[in-house]
Parts: C-alpha cells; sequence; structure tokens
C-alpha cells in the first residue's frame, strides 16, 4: 500500500525547498566574497599591513582628436565613467564583475586617477563603461551597449608600496545615430608614461605607503 | 517558491502582531468626507499628471547627461516602481477602503479598487523623493516639494478613499522607490532607450 503523505505541503517543501535553499545560501556565500574582494581592493590598505601593494593609475580619452573627461569616480552619475575589471591572465575577465575602482581626492578624481589595492601578483585590468563600444581585440560586450576593453597586464611586485602602472588612454569616436546603444566607439588602447604627474598624486594622497615605483601596464 | 512561502508566512505574521495589537485601529479612524475646493480629488490627481508629463517631458528634453534630465529619468523609474509596488499591496493585503466598510480591520475583503496602499500618495512621494535627495542639499527649498505628497495624502483620507496608515504606508512605498531609483548607477529606463533618446532631444534635433 502507498504511503500517504502526512501533510500536503510537506511533499513540495522538502525536495524543492532544499535544492533552492542550497543555491541560495551558495549565492549569497558568492555574493559575499565578491562583495568583500570588490571593497578590498577600493579600500587603500591599513597602515602596518606588509603585503598589499596601492597600485596607481589613471584614464583618460580623446573623442574626435579632442580630449574629453574621463573619470573613474562615481560621480557626477550623468557623465560618462569608466569601471574596472581586474582578473588573473588565465582567462577572459567577466564583464558582470565590473566595479568602481578606488577613489583618491576631488582633484585627482577629476584628472581621472584612481587605485587598486592588490596582493602582488601579475593581473589583467580592463576598463568598462555603458554605452560604449570597444573595438579591440580583446574587447567585450555585455548588454544595452555595455563594454568592456581589452584587458593590459600589471605586475605588482612585492617590494613595492605604490605602483605607478601607466596611464590608459583611449582613442574614441563619437557616434551620431539616434538609434542604438552605444555613443561612442572607443579603438585603441595606448599606456602612456606619466611619472612626474603621478608622483605628485601619490605624494598628495599615498605619502604613507612609501616612495613610488613604475612599472608601466602592457597591452597582450 | 520557498522564497514566496517565507514572504507570504512573514506577511501574515507582520500583519497578525499588528492586528493583535490594535495598531491600525489606533491610528486609522474615519473623516467626515471633504471634497470640496482643493480637496477634490480631479484637482490633485490633474496636478499630478500634470508634473508626471512635465517629467517626460524633461527628461526626453534633457536627456540623461545633464544633472535635471539625469533626475527626471530616475523620478520616471520611481514612479513606475511605485506603481507597480502599491499594486501588489492592495492585490495582497485586499483592504476594503473606509467609505466601503467603515472598519478598519476589514482586511482580505475587497475583491477590487482596495485601500492598502494608497496609489496616490505613492505616487505623488515617488515623483518628488528624486529630486529632493538629488538637489536637497544644494537647494534647500526643494524641500518644499515634500508638500505634494502632504497634500495628496490629506486629500484621499478626506475623500474616504484611504484610511491614515494606507497613506503613511504610501509615502512609504513612494519614498523608498524614490530612494532607490535615486541610488542606482543608471536609470533603469534610461537604460532601454535608444542613442538619440538617452542624449536628450536638444541635442539630437
Amino acid at each position: 500500500m502507498a504511503r500517504r503523505p502526512e501533510r500536503g505541503t510537506t511533499r513540495l517543501w522538502r525536495p524543492v525547498g532544499l535544492s533552492n535553499s542550497l543555491h541560495l545560501i551558495a549565492l549569497a556565500f558568492l555574493a559575499a566574497a565578491c562583495a568583500a574582494s570588490t571593497r578590498q581592493m577600493t579600500s587603500l590598505p591599513k597602515q602596518g599591513t606588509a603585503g598589499d601593494v596601492v597600485v596607481l593609475f589613471r584614464v583618460a580619452a580623446d573623442e574626435d582628436g579632442k580630449p574629453v573627461p574621463a573619470i573613474l569616480s562615481p560621480s557626477p552619475r550623468w557623465k560618462w565613467r569608466l569601471q574596472v575589471n581586474v582578473g588573473p591572465t588565465s582567462h577572459a575577465l567577466n564583464t558582470g564583475r565590473t566595479f568602481t575602482a578606488g577613489q583618491l581626492d576631488a582633484t585627482a578624481q577629476e584628472a581621472g586617477w584612481a587605485f587598486l589595492t592588490l596582493p602582488p601578483g601579475t593581473y589583467q585590468l580592463a576598463f568598462a563603461a555603458y554605452r560604449t563600444r570597444f573595438a579591440m581585440p580583446g574587447a567585450q560586450r555585455g548588454a544595452l551597449g555595455f563594454g568592456q576593453s581589452q584587458g593590459a597586464e600589471v605586475a605588482v611586485p612585492r617590494d613595492a608600496g605604490v605602483l605607478y602602472v601607466g596611464t590608459f588612454g583611449f582613442t574614441c569616436q563619437r557616434l551620431n545615430r539616434w538609434w542604438g546603444y552605444a555613443e561612442r566607439d572607443c579603438t585603441r588602447l595606448e599606456i602612456r608614461d606619466e611619472e612626474a604627474l603621478a608622483r605628485e598624486v601619490a605624494v598628495a594622497s599615498l605619502g604613507r605607503f612609501g616612495a613610488l615605483r613604475t612599472e608601466l601596464a602592457s597591452t597582450r | 517558491m520557498i522564497l514566496w512561502a517565507l514572504q507570504k508566512r512573514l506577511l501574515l505574521v507582520v500583519l497578525a502582531a499588528t492586528a493583535t495589537t490594535s495598531t491600525w485601529a489606533d491610528i486609522d479612524h474615519l473623516v467626515s468626507e471633504d471634497t470640496s475646493g482643493i480637496w477634490n480629488p480631479s484637482i490633485y490627481r490633474g496636478l499630478q499628471l500634470g508634473l508626471t508629463i512635465g517629467q517626460i517631458g524633461l527628461a526626453l528634453y534633457e536627456g540623461g547627461e545633464t544633472r535635471l534630465g539625469n533626475t527626471a529619468w530616475r523620478g520616471i523609474d520611481s514612479e513606475l516602481i511605485a506603481a507597480v509596488s502599491t499594486e501588489a499591496f492592495k492585490r495582497t493585503f485586499r483592504r476594503a477602503r473606509p467609505r466601503d466598510n467603515p472598519d478598519p480591520d476589514s482586511w482580505f475583503t475587497c475583491s477590487s479598487n482596495c485601500s492598502f496602499v494608497s496609489g496616490e500618495a505613492a505616487e505623488s512621494a515617488s515623483l518628488v523623493t528624486p529630486y529632493i535627495l538629488e538637489y536637497g542639499s544644494d537647494y534647500p527649498a526643494v524641500y518644499l516639494l515634500a508638500v505634494l505628497p502632504l497634500y495628496v495624502g490629506v486629500g484621499r483620507v478626506k475623500a474616504q478613499a484611504h484610511w491614515q496608515t494606507d497613506v503613511i504606508a504610501g509615502w512609504a512605498v513612494g519614498g523608498l522607490s524614490g530612494w532607490y531609483a535615486h541610488q542606482r548607477d543608471q536609470p533603469i529606463v534610461l537604460q532601454l532607450m535608444p542613442h538619440g533618446i538617452f542624449v536628450g532631444l536638444k541635442k539630437s534635433f
């Protein structure tokens, strides 16, 4: 004789609920882990702790041959701004993992400076923006015109306090089509050396982390 | 499914707790009907409609690349979120309107056009919240926009269309919708708009 379930809801609850609960718990752990690692990368290291290096960089852009403001800060929110994506060099960076880089003072923010706090190692660093198409090798596209540039390889040495990895200059063209999500096409990424400027920013905002060292990133 | 079950249980627990402590009855009371003069519903509804149409016009004209235009797009998001949320509340709680049933504890009785939460109160709060959050610290006079939800809320109670708690909950829903729309990285509706709308009609033509 078939065994009668004790309550109608129990049959549905157990198999579906357990599997869903495990998925939810796993997702919650993953989300918490991602948030924690992002927070660590965008916060300056605590004084006295050895290991992590402050990686300083700047973005610049020109549009149709003229320089345009390129910022890595979250505000003002109505202006074009770039986010960053960092990961190992072994595989492509996921466009869903972009985030706002660590912020310095307002003047540095306006000039396109930002930082990341990373442990020693080799990484790839890419930039992403809404309504921007990056037409370059290794670039990726997301939904609704979200684009991510090619990755640049960044080597973070063990013995550095503050590391300048270069100024990432994008060459873009404005797209004046009425329809479509992309507003600009960025076709070239050039890594420039602005060490003198970087030194000024480092002295003003990051002096307590030691002397600035320069190891320019390279495009792959 | 598990989330829905949890939400349903949570709602029941909250409702049971508030009903047993007669919280609703403490706040809610029937006021004499007054729909004359400025309390005429068509006046504040007309005002809200006018402001909503104005906001859409402003958003389309300015686009998303200016502070004002971007805030207007967030205002549109906020109104949409508030509208969907209030409808969900109305369908879930099915509270009767005061003019239909003088008992403020008449939950799960109404079949359509229900009372909890006040849609007009939520809409008016959602309309002004993004502007208050964006401009309030720079231009304190912007806080005067809060008069609109107050006026609409009082009007709804005077029209015997809502209980006091419907209006308070409506303000909360509208305020939270406005806060959410304001703190988002990108306005939702604007993200779906093509380039021509994004840059604004003033630049497109």
